[in-house]
């Protein structure tokens, strides 16, 4: 009978099980002094996660609490533009990068913060025939460090922005089976919540990773002159789940929030009273209650 | 991935990694503990890409990794070494590969001059042919690390057992 791959102990003398298990070694060690790891995620693109991350980032920061923000953008990075860190000069030595630090010592670590110039796109050195093969397994490896090998320090929480779909969550889950949790991030649009429906359902159902509930973005425009509401969207229904997830907020939009995320600014630290500010924070208050409880709410 | 040797059924051990051609194709050389067969095993440039992006190294690694070391490494287009500020200077290159690249770079341009006593020289004519260069330059390297000039059976035995044959 012939061997079989697992007949053989070892590999000859690479050792790559043990290199990738040291790899997860380290990463649990760092990940050790965060209390909880929240990630802000939706299937669809500019629903406003980024600015949802840097506001719930920026809200629990106000609360006193530790805060990092990992941008899992990798190739479209706006965290540290949005926590006004871009150009930052990042620190290294012989056990990780120090983050950048925010507004309100919020710490930040982004592939922008390494990128030479505003027009840089991310491109690594490599084969550049068919990198389909080896790209999105480069991508997993830069997430993977930035959980390794940033001085995260003691944390209260940590909010990982990430890029649209449902892949980089997989992938997110595979590196850190702690994740407490997610927060969806949609628009009132049918479009939007068919496909953030599917985000529900990987995260939940497939992944096993408590969804903390939903975040309804842009449901109407706030006038910055006279304060009064207007739809931006067609009128849908009011639901107050999507695929069983409850509704933590509806976020009005606020032509100001712009402004302020490219100041760097977040907008819940600019202007609190405002109804945008105000729906931002009780998403917050609800993120609050899901990791105080140790449970998830759906 | 694991290689084993029809004829002896044993797993083959890990020999040398020949490093990178200019395209990024990898070439790595696997021996037969018994009789001593070997194998090269040589990725496409996209092949040596996959590996090198799960952050591992072909052949082992005697020291962790530096942090950001993939991301440092092979990530065009970044800041200058002065905006990312090294507190403590690491010494030579930070990627197991490049690594591997320049230590092949400096065995081909600056090769030392090693004597083989007949005694090693018939020994070695008793490795397969097919083998034979690979072994030599196996044991030659190993007489280079540990400071010997002259390669006897002794020296040839103590390469083979540090090779793990």
């Amino acid at each position: 009978m012939p061997k079989r791959y697992r007949d053989i102990a070892g590999d000859g003398g690479s050792n790559i099980a043990a290199q990738v298990s040291a790899q997860t070694e380290r990463l649990k060690a760092r990940m050790a002094g965060v209390r909880h790891a929240i990630a802000v995620m939706s299937g669809k693109g500019g629903v406003g996660k980024s600015a949802v991350t840097t506001n719930l980032a920026a809200y629990f920061a106000r609360e006193g609490w530790r805060v990092g923000v990992i941008d899992a953008d990798i190739n479209g990075p706006s965290i540290a533009k949005m926590l006004g860190v871009r150009g930052h000069s990042l620190n290294l030595d012989a056990d990780g990068v120090f983050p950048a630090l925010g507004p309100l010592d919020i710490r930040v670590i982004s592939m922008d913060l390494f990128l030479k110039e505003d027009h840089t796109p991310v491109v690594w050195d490599g084969p550049q025939a068919e990198t389909f093969v080896w790209r999105g397994t480069m991508e997993m490896h830069t997430l993977r460090e930035f959980l390794t090998d940033v001085h995260w320090g003691e944390l209260d929480i940590l909010l990982l922005d990430l890029p649209p779909g449902t892949d980089r969550l997989a992938t997110l889950n595979d590196l850190l089976p702690g994740l407490h949790g997610s927060v969806v991030v949609t628009i009132p649009s049918a479009v939007s919540q068919l496909i953030v429906s599917k985000s529900i359902t990987m995260a939940r159902d497939l992944l096993r990773t408590p969804v903390i509930g939903l975040v309804e973005n842009m449901t109407a425009y706030v006038c910055p002159t006279c304060g009064t509401t207007h739809p931006l969207f067609a009128p849908t229904p009011q639901a107050e789940t999507l695929a069983g997830v409850p509704l933590l907020g509806r976020v009005p939009f606020d032509p100001r929030m712009a402004l302020a995320g490219d100041k760097g600014v977040p907008f819940i630290l600019e202007d609190a009273t405002s109804p945008t500010a105000q729906a931002l924070a009780q998403v917050g208050e609800g993120v609050l209650n899901f990791v105080n409880s140790g449970s998830p709410v759906s | 991935m694991k290689f084993v040797c029809i004829e002896c059924d044993e797993p083959m051990k890990f020999a040398k990694n020949d490093g990178l051609d200019d395209d990024g194709s990898l070439s790595v050389n696997f021996i037969c503990p018994s009789c001593e067969w070997g194998v090269t095993l040589l990725t496409n440039p996209q092949e040596t890409q996959m590996v090198r992006s799960l952050g591992v190294k072909i052949g082992g690694s005697a020291v962790p990794p530096k942090p950001m070391e993939m991301l440092q490494t092979h990530l065009a287009g970044q800041r200058s070494a002065q905006e990312v500020a090294v507190r403590e200077p690491a010494s030579g290159s930070a990627c197991p590969f490049s690594a591997l690249v320049q230590d092949t770079i400096q065995e081909t341009e600056a090769p030392a001059t090693l004597l083989w006593s007949a005694e090693a020289t018939e020994r070695l004519q008793r490795v397969p042919e097919f083998i034979r260069p690979m072994a030599r330059k196996g044991i030659e390297t190993y007489a280079r690390e540990q400071g010997v000039a002259e390669i006897t059976p002794n020296v040839m035995e103590a390469a083979r057992e540090h090779m793990g044959m």
